[in-house]
């Protein structure tokens, strides 16, 4: 009996230690109740849900974080349902919703811009399609919808369903090719016309020492990150092409662009170790410290063109910027990424037990009040509106703190619908001797990209491309390493490595592996969807 | 033999060792109450993990859950090993390991030995300390270093450019250099830590061994080779089975944080595909396969290297 006893206090013992070890794997949520009222002010019960908003560690510290600061507050306080704010890096986001998913603890909100995992999310039926909860139950974006029907389009997909929610973005350049305007004029050169003029360019900047220091420090052109992608764009080397009414692999054109990319190599004209650059984060420091000529900017005439812009300017004052078009390439003169004027960017989580709660927090955002205030702050306090009837900042020290690392709760927002108040340009400061130069700049590349001559060298923004099934797939994914990998030891082996051989070499890799079956794919998808789906030439007038 | 039994063969004797069963438990309850959290965390992150491993023989998708996703037998391993690549990724993983383990052994015993013979106790703890400091280094740090140090514009390479006037090595891009680096800097991060356990072991050798061998005329090496080594020769063997056990799990970290894609023939191995290919694009139950392929080879390695100790004597069981 006694031993009995005991024994049962041991197992008692180590109930205990794990209902501790639980409580710490729990305890992160717990303290969030208690601080938001669980009631509206008439007494009623509000209903609560999750929202997954994107960390990209770019908040002021004092500010808060990602789940938790002054605008998650303000759209707590003034929106219709509590809100729980799950944080997802925006760089690891699709491994994050990946162990959300497996472990059910998704949010019922979910943002998500990459149309791929969002299509994959709906094989496997994460997703709950919206059109009857919009038809019963929505106000606000039940009336977008019906005034632009693009938003129903792109949130439909081919079992009839609508599964997104979508915004309007207005046509907007992305990608955008910088050079540095200083240097070309030091040197006597005009802009760089064709490839042959880019190479001839960037061979300048590196041996004539365009920044007159008298050492030999400057490096031509950035070939990793968005200036890869620029440089891929420039030869259309984008994986499919349309050709004779058909899609196919662009393996020319990867011929073509990697022996460019090889021969600045091999001649020392770029980065040596640009292999070890993953993500472009060392061409950008180059380009910001002015020692490198032509670089290819994300959001060039947006946000992150005017930091980085800025921030050359402050370490070299005499600097001059300017966007240009890409040089012609024997494939044709094309431009690079564009924005996607009609941008699904959130969705409803299967598993949502509240549904209804979901859409009321989704009219609330898409209300033109919720946009502005997301969009420009608040009136009065962040800005006011100028004669032109656009709101200015008051401020901008102050929005740099406060405001301006809002971009991922817009991600519903319609900018289109402001007009030219919702554009970047707007919120320049026409008296300041740098926005005004920025503003130039943004000119620069809306005349050089966002016009059909140039077409974007994609057949049509990423973010409308249909994803093949799973299996398919498969191939796709366990493919894409080795294939970059024969034609980056081909860039980086010298005299004994050809370009011609690596392609040659990824060609039968493709075809060992079962590729062709995805070109089949591809190819068939286009014969039977180009007149219906978003294509690259439509982009240009979509929305407008 | 159940109580009846026992009862009726030795009528009162078999009392006595009850008893002190009894007894003896009574006495260890403590020890069974520190014990127990150590079995609760066994049994809830790494026994209760294992039961996901039903994936691996299914076709698992989010809409119906680890139990309830449709069985497809061996379907996924078929999958793994009709694909071209899978061979190479289970090579690379035991070259890197094997590699690692053979080269890598040695460090951590020669180190505590090196440390067992410094007659000066505050240079002994000085050295001792500064070598076990990258252990608490993460792999982002000292693969940044190893990066920056080895890349063409790096500091070997502009050594080696100004005072020889050679032209860049590709340390980094070709494959055998990269091994190269990733086992040295394997070594240089870990060896020092790995010296602890010996140094303990070693702290447990008489002394009068050493004594008397020094009066029989035995210089230092003989020393070495004949009480030293001798005397932590159990440990090693214990942690070569150890780290055995461990072949097939080359760290992922380290691989991850070293490897570009000029040397992906070599680099890529099954913890970073598992990453790539089932955290990153959805392919949970192919990579749960490759993970319990690797775990089995990790298991039937174990046993061969404990046989073997056994034959001489020093098996772990």
């Amino acid at each position: 009996m006694r031993m009995q006893r005991r024994r049962w206090m041991g197992m008692a013992a180590g109930a205990v230690l794990t209902g501790a070890l639980l409580a710490g794997c729990s305890g992160g949520d717990g303290d969030k109740e208690s601080g938001t009222g669980g009631e509206s002010a008439n007494g009623e019960a509000r209903a609560a849900i999750s929202v997954s908003i994107y960390d990209r560690g770019s908040i002021p510290g004092e500010q808060g974080t990602a789940e938790d600061n002054r605008w998650t507050r303000w759209l707590e306080e003034n929106g219709p349902v509590d809100l729980d704010f799950q944080a997802v890096p925006r760089w690891e986001s699709i491994d994050k919703f990946n162990v959300m998913f497996a472990s059910g603890t998704a949010p019922d909100l979910i943002f998500e811009y990459a149309t791929g995992y969002r299509n994959e999310l709906i094989n496997q039926k994460q997703l709950m399609p919206i059109g009857e909860l919009i038809e019963q139950h929505s106000t606000t974006y039940k009336a977008l919808l019906e005034e632009y029907p693009l938003l129903r389009q792109v949130g439909t997909r081919e079992d009839g369903q609508m599964y997104e929610f979508a915004r309007l973005n207005g046509v907007y350049t992305n990608h955008v090719l910088f050079v540095r305007k200083d240097w070309l004029d030091r040197l006597g050169l005009g802009v760089p016309q064709t490839t042959d003029e880019f190479y001839a360019a960037i061979e300048a900047f590196v041996r004539q020492d365009p920044d007159g220091n008298g050492q030999d420090d400057t490096l031509g052109m950035a070939v990793t990150g968005v200036s890869g992608q620029v440089l891929e764009a420039m030869f259309q080397d984008v994986g499919y092409k349309v050709e004779d009414g058909t899609l196919v692999r662009t393996w020319d054109n990867a011929i073509a662009h990697n022996r460019f990319v090889k021969k600045l190599y091999d001649n020392g004209l770029i980065d040596r170790d640009f292999l070890t650059d993953k993500n472009g984060e060392k061409a950008k420091q180059d380009f910001i410290n002015g020692k490198l000529g032509f670089y290819g900017s994300n959001a060039g005439a947006g946000g992150e063109g005017y930091s980085i812009y800025t921030a050359l300017k402050k370490n070299v004052p005499d600097a001059e910027v300017m966007a240009i078009e890409l040089p012609e390439s024997e494939f044709g003169q094309f431009s690079p990424v564009i924005g996607n004027p009609v941008q699904a960017t959130a969705a409803i989580n299967a598993n949502a037990d509240n549904p209804e709660a979901v859409m009321a927090y989704v009219d609330f955002l898409t209300e033109e009040a919720t946009m502005r205030t997301l969009t420009y702050g608040i009136e009065g306090e962040h800005y006011e509106l100028a004669e032109s009837g656009c709101p200015k900042p008051i401020d901008a020290e102050k929005n740099k703190q406060e405001q301006d690392w809002t971009g991922d709760m817009r991600m519903l927002v319609s900018t289109a619908l402001f007009g030219e108040c919702g554009t970047f340009r707007n919120r320049l400061d026409m008296d300041d001797p740098i926005d005004k130069a920025f503003s130039a700049i943004i000119d620069q590349a809306e005349a050089a990209y966002l016009t059909p001559e140039r077409p974007m060298a994609q057949y049509t923004h990423v973010e409308h491309m249909s994803s093949p099934p799973k299996d398919l797939q498969l191939i796709v994914t366990n493919t894409a390493e080795q294939l970059r990998s024969y034609v980056e030891q081909a860039l980086v082996g010298g005299a004994k490595t050809s370009v011609e051989q690596a392609v040659a070499d990824q060609q039968a890799y493709w075809k060992k592996s079962g590729g062709e079956q995805v070109d089949a794919w591809y190819a068939e998808w286009y014969e039977t969807n180009s007149d219906d789906a978003i294509l690259t030439e439509d982009l240009y007038t979509l929305g407008n | 033999m159940s109580m009846a039994e026992r009862q009726a063969v030795g009528g009162g004797a078999v009392r006595m060792p009850q008893r002190r069963n009894r007894r003896r438990l009574r006495q260890n309850i403590p020890y069974f109450i520190l014990f127990t959290p150590i079995i609760v965390y066994f049994l809830l992150f790494k026994y209760a993990p294992m039961g996901g491993l039903v994936i691996a023989f299914k076709d698992y998708n989010f809409a119906d859950g680890v139990f309830g996703s449709p069985w497809v037998g061996l379907g996924q391993f078929e999958t793994l090993f009709s694909n071209p690549q899978t061979l190479r990724i289970i090579r690379n993983t035991f070259v890197l390991s094997v590699l690692a383990l053979l080269i890598g052994f040695p460090f951590p015993i020669l180190l505590a030995v090196l440390l067992n013979e410094v007659g000066r106790v505050w240079f002994k703890r000085g050295v001792q300390t500064l070598v076990y400091l990258p252990h608490f280094l993460s792999w982002v740090i000292v693969s940044g270093i190893v990066i920056t140090i080895f890349s063409i514009e790096g500091v070997i390479n502009n050594l080696f450019a100004d005072w020889l006037g050679w032209s860049p090595i590709q340390f980094l891009y070709s494959e055998g250099s990269w091994l190269a680096l990733f086992i040295g800097s394997g070594i240089w991060k870990g060896a020092g830590w790995g010296a602890i356990i010996y140094l303990a072991a070693l702290s447990s050798i008489d002394p009068s061994l050493y004594e008397s061998a020094s009066i029989d005329g035995a210089n230092k090496w003989k020393q070495i080779r004949h009480i030293t080594l001798p005397g932590i020769a159990p440990t090693i063997v214990i942690v070569f089975i150890l780290s055995v056990g461990n072949v097939m799990e080359v760290g992922f970290d380290q691989v991850y944080t070293l490897q570009n894609s000029a040397v992906f023939g070599i680099s890529e191995v099954i913890s970073t595909y598992t990453y790539k290919i089932g955290l990153q694009s959805l392919q949970f139950s192919l990579t749960s396969a490759m993970g319990l392929f690797e775990s089995l080879i990790g298991l039937v390695l174990v046993l061969i290297t404990n046989t073997i100790a056994r034959r001489y004597g020093q098996g772990l069981w």
